[in-house]
């Protein structure tokens, strides 16, 4: 079982800086996420951990030892890769067998690992295949076996799920979940998908250009985005943002849009001021903290496109020239090129600075 | 629809089938006509080595003889051809080990280090201008050299000089096959434990067989064939087959009979070769054109 600690990490290929003075404590037994949009350095920093890559600067820890200097075969770690890199030229039970190969550890004991891994997997009947006669989902597998059967301290997983369709994408998403909840592993997971990333994690580090945004457990990143680009990364479909400034009057403090105005409390108002004295901001609101053809809706708008979803519509929405997108349940009588009403709720509201791209709230 | 709109698509349908029956005809006298000048002059070299004497030299030339002997053959095997054969499969297949031992371990080093891509393209560039050169200009240098060190006429001088001019060749084709497998297998080798060496024997060179079962053929095809170098560096123990066929043309006249003889000889080893290997020549040839 294992903690891992990031200090001051910095990797640079050339000139361009890959991940820059990374910082990040890993819990034992804690799933951590690392996401973002490609080429933000995830991988880059999960390749640190594995020894794929050396770090330009700073110090990796596993478990109080620095791992820097150790090959990548003695920091006992098991890796899951993007393309499951599974040898072609063995079968499953050699392919998940390997790594004990290579250790040289007894062949009874190898056989008794392997078919126990391949149990908890379900691919008991596939152990004479070769990668080529399986599936996507089952290569999948094959994969986590051969990172399994090791009993590591920690698992990476490179974006696991990414090469699977949609359906089998969500099932192993699952699993996964259920798979290491009893493994009782520390587990490293780089994802570009924010859905994975919510759903699997205690705890996500969004990326971007190198450098953490936030770190957080789920819940708290998706409520509380420190910026703006952890506000739009997270959630499907994402936060609307509209332009705005502030404006004080005699009445008290208010946000206006080009097309709309409210009124803000006090206490939100000073936060503001606190943030950016200028007043040139931007507002974001989820498209589920969205109101519409409510009784306190005060925001002309019409509806642009309906998509229906199955479970629930996403409404596309024309106020001036801003679009907004929200989300509903499914049965509202709305319709194509509506007039409608529409508010935000304004306990969800975040504001960001437009420069900094910080947010007040 | 009307009994003469049927006539027209009839008409259309016919004509569309005679166009395309017209390509398959053109295609198919195409293909005839270039098997022929590929294949007749390996026809002519068989049938002349079965001729009699008086008919290779007959005018009009015979294309299709009705009567065959042996004699050329024998001619051939009472004239110690056995010692050119033995020189010429202990240079080809020494020659062939070698290069793709070294040429391999080479390009899987270059493959897999991580030197700017400047260096590596400036080695492998040096590597390849061995090669530009014309081998005619060569001869002279290396004959000066291997008669200092006292090899001339020896089967070591071959070997090295074929293994010299061969690795700059295996190296460029077996780099292909090494940057074609997919870096993650390998990591996936690190992650597991292996060092470099068990990478290369377990993983990568298991993945590569294609790709070296190929090399191999072309390396030991060249060693095999290769005239020039063995005329200039061997006199009477180490010649081989090529040397031994240039033998028969003196001042005099042209011996093709025996000559014949002799290139069917050399041809049988290599074609045996190829067929056995074609499932891997086949492979590696359109190794890479898909991912596969």
């Amino acid at each position: 079982m294992a903690e891992i600690r990031f200090e001051n990490v910095t990797k640079k290929f050339g000139k361009v800086i890959a991940v820059n003075n990374f910082n990040l404590v890993i819990e034992n037994q804690e799933f951590v996420t690392l996401v973002g949009p490609s080429g933000c350095g995830k991988t880059t920093t999960l390749n640190m951990l594995a020894g794929l890559e050396d770090p330009a600067e700073g110090l990796i820890y596993i478990d109080n030892e620095i791992a820097n200097i150790q090959h990548p075969g003695k920091r006992n770690i098991a890796m899951v890769f993007q393309s499951y890199a599974l040898y072609p030229h063995m079968n499953v039970f050699n392919n998940i067998a390997f790594g004990l190969k290579v250790k040289k550890v007894r062949k009874e004991e190898i056989f008794k690992k392997v078919n126990e891994a391949a149990k908890i997997l379900g691919i008991e009947d596939l152990l004479n295949r070769k990668p080529a006669e399986l599936s996507g989902g089952q290569r999948q597998r094959v994969a986590l076996g051969r990172a399994i059967v090791r009993n590591p301290k920690v698992f990476l997983l490179d974006e696991p799920l990414s090469n699977l369709d949609a359906k089998l994408r969500i099932q192993m998403r699952a699993d996964l979940r259920l798979l290491f909840n009893r493994l009782e592993g520390t587990v490293v997971y780089v994802t570009h998908d924010q859905a994975e990333a919510m759903t699997l994690s205690d705890k996500v580090v969004i990326m971007q250009y190198g450098l953490i945004q936030q770190v957080g457990k789920p819940a708290e990143v998706y409520d509380f985005p420190k910026n703006i680009f952890v506000a739009g990364f997270l959630g499907s479909p994402s936060m609307n943002f509209i332009d705005s400034i502030l404006e004080e009057r005699l009445d008290g403090t208010y946000i206006k849009t080009q097309n709309f105005e409210f009124k803000i409390n006090n206490e939100k108002a000073s936060k503001i001021k606190a943030l950016n004295k200028l007043g040139s901001l931007i507002i974001g609101i989820r498209p589920e903290d969205i109101k519409i053809g409510r009784p306190d809706c005060l925001i002309d708008s019409k509806i642009e496109v309906i998509e229906n979803m199955g479970s629930s519509y996403i409404v596309y929405f024309r106020v001036g020239s801003n679009r907004v997108v929200a989300t509903t349940e499914r049965y509202s009588n709305l319709y194509n090129g509506q007039n409608i009403k529409i508010g935000f709720n304004l306990d969800k509201l975040h504001i960001f600075n437009k420069e900094t791209g910080v947010a007040a709230f | 629809m009307l009994n003469s709109d049927y006539a027209k698509i009839e008409d259309i349908m016919a004509k569309f089938k005679f166009r395309k029956v017209l390509g398959k005809v053109l295609l198919y006298i195409l293909t005839i006509f270039i098997i022929i000048v590929i294949i007749f002059p390996f026809y002519w070299l068989v049938t002349t080595s079965i001729k009699y004497g008086i008919d290779i030299s007959a005018t009009p030339p015979i294309i299709f003889p009705n009567r065959f002997t042996l004699e050329n053959y024998i001619t051939v095997f009472n004239s110690h051809i056995g010692k050119y054969i033995l020189n010429s499969f202990i240079v080809s297949i020494s020659t062939t080990f070698l290069a793709v031992l070294f040429g391999s371990l080479a390009s899987y080093s270059l493959s897999k280090t991580y030197i700017g891509s400047k260096i590596r393209n400036a080695f492998l560039i040096g590597v390849l201008i061995v090669r530009i050169f014309p081998p005619v200009v060569t001869t002279m240098p290396y004959y000066l050299i291997i008669t200092k060190f006292g090899l001339y006429d020896t089967q070591v001088s071959m070997i090295i000089t074929y293994v010299a001019y061969s690795i700059p060749f295996v190296m460029w084709l077996m780099l292909g096959f090494f940057q074609e497998l997919p870096s993650e297998i390998d990591r996936a080798a690190l992650v597991d434990g292996c060092n470099l060496w068990q990478r290369f024997t377990k993983i990568t060179l298991p993945l590569a067989l294609p790709g070296i079962a190929v090399t191999a053929i072309f390396a030991y095809i060249m060693a095999w064939n290769e005239f020039l170098y063995a005329s200039v560096l061997t006199s009477q123990n180490a010649k081989t087959l090529p040397v031994l066929i240039a033998s028969y043309i003196s001042d005099q006249r042209i011996q093709f009979g025996p000559m014949t003889a002799t290139g069917v000889l050399l041809v049988i080893p290599v074609l045996l070769f190829s067929i056995l290997a074609q499932k891997y020549l086949v492979r590696g040839l359109t190794f890479g054109a898909v991912k596969g």
